[in-house]
């Protein structure tokens, strides 16, 4: 009985499998890393309409979408359409927060949700791989305060908002986050002085016209490689201790996402 | 409407019955689970850890299973003979002194060489009652007592073989298998209520866990402690004596005091001199010290808040219903049941279940 269960689910890993190198965040894993990877994904069926999950819920499952289509939306008012291979979830991998909108089933999907402890674990277990995933990762989030960065309507409120960014950077260092590491804590710091003197070059160079650098790269791109490429100076391929700075970097970026979202809110709220 | 409602209600009944009779029928094996399962937590993290270089689990498990019988092999030739000459030394000793009448037993009838042979299999083997059997087989004259021992007598050699070999053989397959177990387990419950229980699980791993692993710490470390004490201050039997001190420790406020009893009695009784009482005590204050400023703040922290006088009456109610064995397991039953309370209390608020 175990056996059979065995080898039907063995025969639909290799599905899964396949897919996993389809999803852009496990594109570089090897063979042997997606298979132990799969092992922690749990598949789940939606109807169409169903609920995955609402605002406000604890975050603790990171899904990636396979087969349908997925509905984001906050009270009714719906914020982008999630296709197969995207995910949802990123921020709460790195900081326990709720969720900060709803998601539900626009036609009957299949989800692979993994527990964000069961990812850190493997990245820690296979620190190459958990490298690669966290950079993709850290892009997303880059990439998502570069938006916020950029929406906001071109005035007085602009600025502030870049100076709020950096303040918001720079507190992210101040909080006890986890363990204590000095090392960890070091490195850290100093790549998000890095990234806050990214983010003023380019709201300079954003000011005169072109945005992204002289190679016409988009910016989170030239971001992630400097972030690269000092860690590497620093670390000497540590992998294991790069996931570890890298998971670090990712809660403070994750942390100013969600303190620029609440302050905008409460912006707006007294606009109106 | 009705109609299916009422076949509901039937299919939920049946259900529960089908469950209440698989609990009796696999009650006498729940034992082995929790063991196996203990037995598995502990083993996992090397599992995984060997993952990274491409070993594959079944490998690694058995690797894992070959060093432990190998760990035993040696322990059983380096270790136990000394402890099995100390408890014989420290049994006689006591019951030298406790009972000047002796009586009838397998010693006393010359048989000394059953006697030793019972007690290593005692020893190598606990749980198992080779030499009270034996004794009650020669002590009574009563022939139907006899004939009741010796059944007996193999049933408890079938439940060591049982355990011997079952408890092994159910840990690999949760260590092999677990992530597959949880896998089905968890596909059958429903949208609703699947990332709650992931949460849930994951919260009471993180509190019991950290409770579990500091209570192996501190008999581990506690042990280890009390017998270098021993050592250092000549006590005979100090291997065993620092052992039982361990083995008593997590039983909150009483252990230490239970687990000083023998050491204390060995003075007592033995050539020692009376003023080693005071040493012993100061010692095994010391360690206690220990255990509270550094063990318990490092490994467990703020995580198990409750009161002194909950935990108190805990142990006391533990002692009472189930002896010695509930005083130990009393208070980690009771936290794992406050902490599941707690937090699915907590989860569900969260996920608006209730």
């Amino acid at each position: 009985m175990a056996e059979k269960k065995n080898k039907k689910t063995t025969s639909k890993n290799k599905e899964y499998i396949e897919f996993l190198s389809k999803v852009n965040l496990f594109e570089n894993l090897s063979l042997f890393e997606k298979r132990n990877l799969a092992e922690y994904f749990y598949v789940r069926k939606y109807k169409a309409g169903e609920i995955v999950f609402k605002k406000g819920y604890p975050n603790v499952v990171f899904y990636i979408l396979k087969d349908g289509e997925l509905k984001v939306y906050i009270e009714n008012a719906e914020i982008r359409r999630i296709k197969p291979t995207e995910y949802i979830g990123e921020i709460g991998l790195f900081i326990d927060v709720e969720r900060t909108a709803s998601v539900s089933a626009v036609t009957d999907s299949v989800l692979l949700g993994i527990s964000k402890k069961d990812l850190e674990k493997f990245t820690l277990k296979f620190p190459r791989a958990g490298e690669d995933i966290l950079y993709k990762l850290l892009k997303i989030l880059s990439e998502n305060i570069f938006k916020m960065n950029k929406d906001l309507p071109e005035t007085d409120n602009k600025k502030s908002a870049n100076l709020l960014l950096q303040q918001i950077l720079h507190d992210g260092l101040q909080k006890p986050t986890g363990k204590k590491s000095k090392k960890i804590d070091n490195i850290t710091s100093i790549l998000n002085e890095e990234i806050i003197e990214k983010f003023v070059e380019n709201d300079r160079t954003s000011s005169s016209g072109n945005s992204g650098n002289k190679n016409g790269e988009p910016f989170q791109d030239d971001l992630l490689k400097k972030i690269r490429s000092s860690l590497e100076k620093r670390t000497k391929f540590n992998f294991r201790l790069n996931v570890k700075v890298l998971y670090k970097l990712g809660k403070i970026l994750s942390n100013s996402i969600i303190e620029m979202n609440k302050k905008f809110e409460k912006q707006e709220n007294e606009v109106l | 409407m009705n109609k299916s409602k009422i076949i509901k209600w039937v299919i939920t009944i049946i259900n529960l019955i089908l469950i209440v009779l698989a609990i009796l029928f696999y009650k006498s094996i729940f034992s082995y689970l929790i063991i196996s399962a203990v037995f598995a937590y502990l083993i996992a993290p090397i599992i995984d850890y060997l993952e990274i270089f491409h070993i594959p689990r079944v490998v690694s498990i058995l690797g894992v299973y070959i060093i432990i019988i190998f760990l035993i092999l040696l322990l059983m030739n380096a270790i136990i003979p000394v402890i099995v000459n100390q408890f014989n030394g420290l049994q006689k000793s006591l019951s030298h002194s406790l009972n000047e009448h002796n009586e009838l037993t397998l010693e006393s009838l010359g048989l000394g060489k059953l006697v030793k042979f019972s007690k290593k299999l005692e020893a190598k083997i606990p749980s198992f009652d080779a030499q009270q059997t034996l004794n009650s087989i020669f002590n009574d004259a009563n022939a139907k007592k006899v004939l009741n021992a010796i059944p007996q007598f193999f049933k408890s050699i079938f439940n060591i073989i049982a355990f011997i070999i079952v408890i092994p053989v159910i840990s690999f397959f949760m260590l092999r298998d677990g992530r597959l177990f949880l896998r089905i387990i968890f596909s059958k419950i429903s949208n609703r209520y699947f990332e709650f229980s992931i949460h849930l699980m994951e919260e009471i791993e993180k509190s019991f866990g950290r409770f579990f692993r500091y209570l192996l710490w501190e008999t581990l470390l506690v042990a280890i402690l009390s017998t270098i004490g021993l050592l250092i201050l000549n006590i005979p039997y100090a291997l065993v004596l620092g052992l039982i001190v361990g083995v008593a420790n997590p039983i909150k406020y009483f252990g230490p005091f239970i687990g000083a009893i023998p050491t204390m009695l060995v003075i007592l009784l033995g050539p020692t001199p009376e003023i080693y009482l005071l040493y012993v005590t100061i010692m095994f204050f010391i360690v206690q010290q220990i255990d509270s400023l550094f063990l318990f703040p490092i490994l467990i922290g703020k995580s198990m808040d409750m009161h002194p006088m909950v935990v108190l009456l805990t142990v006391i109610a533990g002692g009472y219903t189930f002896g010695i064995l509930g005083m130990l397991f009393a208070v980690p039953l009771v936290f794992l049941i406050k902490t599941i309370v707690q937090v699915s209390h907590k989860s569900l608020k969260d996920f608006e279940i209730i």
